[in-house]
């Protein structure tokens, strides 16, 4: 059985998956992505919406969620204690 | 029998150690950085681990400086016994601290899942700082039992992965472990003393080198 991810490491893969989509996405490519259910993924979007790591923007109409400046430095640091922690063998 | 220090041992003995307190220092803001990312137990041990083992340095680098610039008699002279007894009683608990560290890191890397299974250790290791306060060779004894389970683990990690960053942390170990080993005859010689923090030195320029590499090893691309 896969290990639960943390919090963290959900916030991770959703900023991951819309960072490899060129940082602009729409909410369908993160749900099928993100590998959550419908309602926690509003949930953590809302969170990552408050926290500043992505922006919710309309173009044409259409809803996109847009990795922020913060979102950015938060995956940098992540990817450091990955880092780490492969280095330290914890 | 024991030799006098040399002056320039003693500098360089006292730069290591803070060099030691700066690179711990580093290493277990990492880990806490890394605790509140990924919410995982053993890197909170991880960063009590090199919390404590860099206080323990920092206190070492101030008990060597009181030395070097004749404050000493403030933490001798019987006139400043409530400076000495608070001095102290904070550098005992710290190299308490850093056995108990040392525990954390064993349990860290023989990866135990339930650490309450194991308190009797930690109660153990308490009674053995108390002990041990005023007997160098002693604290230096018990901290390296620990730390050679560190080694062993860390190697048994290298050999699994192959990754040899993470044969760099079992090296840098080692030298600490031999670090500690070395204290129980450090006092026969300057060779020895010298001998012993060149193999401090040789461990914090590797755990140096490894958190270079990982706060500068992805900008390259």
């Amino acid at each position: 059985m896969a290990e639960r991810r943390s919090k963290h490491e959900i916030i991770y893969d959703i900023l991951n998956l819309i960072s490899h989509k060129g940082g602009k996405v729409k909410p369908t490519h993160i749900l099928y992505g993100g590998n959550l259910s419908h309602d926690r993924l509003k949930k953590y979007l809302q969170e990552l919406i408050d926290a500043g790591f992505i922006e919710k923007v309309e173009d044409k109409g259409r809803v996109f969620y847009q990795l922020a400046e913060k979102g950015y430095k938060f995956m940098e640091e992540f990817k450091k204690i990955e880092e780490m922690t492969t280095a330290f063998g914890i | 029998m024991a030799v006098n220090t040399l002056p320039w041992l003693f500098l360089f003995s006292t730069g290591t150690q803070a060099l030691g307190a700066i690179v711990c220092f580093l290493i277990s803001i990492l880990g806490f950085k890394g605790y509140k990312i990924k919410e995982d137990q053993k890197l909170l041990y991880f960063f009590y681990g090199f919390l404590f083992l860099g206080l323990g340095f920092l206190m070492n680098v101030l008990v060597n400086l009181a030395i070097q610039f004749e404050f000493a008699h403030y933490l001798l002279d019987t006139r400043y016994a409530d400076i000495s007894f608070v001095f102290f009683g904070i550098y005992n608990i710290i190299l308490i601290a850093v056995l108990l560290a040392y525990l954390s890191l064993a349990f860290t890397y023989a990866d135990v899942k339930n650490i309450k299974r194991v308190w009797l250790l930690y109660i153990w290791m308490i009674i053995m700082g108390v002990y041990s306060f005023d007997k160098s060779n002693l604290f230096n004894i018990f901290a390296a039992i620990p730390l050679s389970f560190v080694v062993s683990f860390t190697f048994e990690k290298y050999l699994a992965s192959k990754n040899k960053k993470i044969l760099m942390t079992s090296l840098s170990f080692f030298f600490l472990f031999l670090f500690h080993v070395l204290a129980v005859i450090e006092n026969t010689a300057n060779s020895i003393k010298l001998l012993r923090y060149v193999a401090l030195l040789a461990g914090l320029i590797i755990l140096l080198v490894i958190l270079l590499k990982i706060h500068y090893g992805r900008k390259k691309k």
